[in-house]
């Protein structure tokens, strides 16, 4: 069953966190919530109660988002460039060899997954990459949105999405190393 | 012979699209002998499978107290929206 009147309450902060994750933009964020929330209750005679109502939402949801980057793609105004050093490029000597070696990840099922706290470390991971790496990162590996499709949709060509795409994946692979794996686990215990 | 620098950027490409079988060839012996690159390899592909598995149910990490919020004012504007669109009212009208 939907109850409409209950959906700011029950998903409006869940819709927007998971538009602000994409969009990154507060505003941008709100206005493509209330379209999906329009959105759904003009087509909720579509819903068959085989998801949950959030499960449901959040298909529209992504939807909008889609379509946000398509009617805005070509007009939005490039975002400066990123000063400073690049994680990929102090990473390896001049020789191109790791100068310090990675750090195992454990057999460790990913029950992670499960847990708000691993959440939280990736989204303030997620915080500190730039906008256009970070939107072409969760697009990419959270929504598997395909390589063609998220060139067209962020207007960007083939090698300027596979950089954007290998320096988010640089940046959030040590982010997520240093801060979940390699983290006391005493310490992260206590905090569950 | 490929560098770690390279041999990242490969493990990354891969993600992407199927890469030429002299890349993949020249990746797979680079990986056997370089216990970093093969971790950085895993560890990338790894975190795509954990990000794919997201979960979007009630109680989640979408609804972490401390994640972002929607401002009183705009959920108050968008209850109004859905009490008017429920109603069938144009709410342009009162605008």
């Amino acid at each position: 069953m939907l109850d409409p009147a209950q959906w700011v309450e029950r998903h409006g902060n869940a819709l927007y966190r998971f538009a602000l994750a994409r969009l990154r933009d507060p505003s941008q964020a709100e206005n493509v919530v209330q379209e999906t929330f329009l959105a759904a209750l003009k087509g909720r005679d579509s819903f068959r109660g085989a998801s949950s109502e959030r499960t449901w939402l959040i298909g529209i949801l992504k939807r909008k988002v889609i379509d946000h980057f398509r009617q805005t793609g070509r007009e939005r105004p490039l975002e400066p460039r990123e000063g400073g050093v690049e994680a990929h490029e102090t990473m390896f000597d001049d020789r191109g060899h790791w100068r310090n070696e990675l750090g195992d990840w454990g057999d460790k099922p990913d029950i992670a997954v499960q847990q708000t706290q691993f959440w939280r470390v990736l989204q303030n991971c997620l915080d500190g990459i730039p906008d256009r790496q970070a939107r072409a990162f969760v697009l990419r590996e959270m929504d598997g949105l395909d390589s063609d499709e998220l060139c067209k949709l962020l207007d960007v060509t083939e090698t300027n999405l596979w950089v954007m795409l290998h320096r988010a994946r640089v940046r959030l692979r040590r982010c997520i190393d240093e801060n979940w794996f390699q983290d006391d686990p005493g310490d992260r215990d206590a905090e569950l | 012979m490929l560098n770690c620098k390279d041999a990242t950027e490969i493990s990354s490409a891969s993600l992407d699209s199927t890469l030429p079988l002299r890349r993949r060839m020249g990746l797979k012996l680079h990986l056997l002998m370089c216990q970093s690159c093969e971790r950085f390899s895993r560890q990338i592909a790894r975190l795509r499978m954990i990000l794919r598995s997201f979960p979007v149910e009630e109680g989640g990490p979408l609804d972490d107290a401390e994640g972002p919020c929607l401002c009183q004012a705009s959920r108050e504007r968008m209850e109004e929206a859905i009490r008017c669109e429920m109603k069938n009212c144009s709410c342009r009208d009162r605008d």
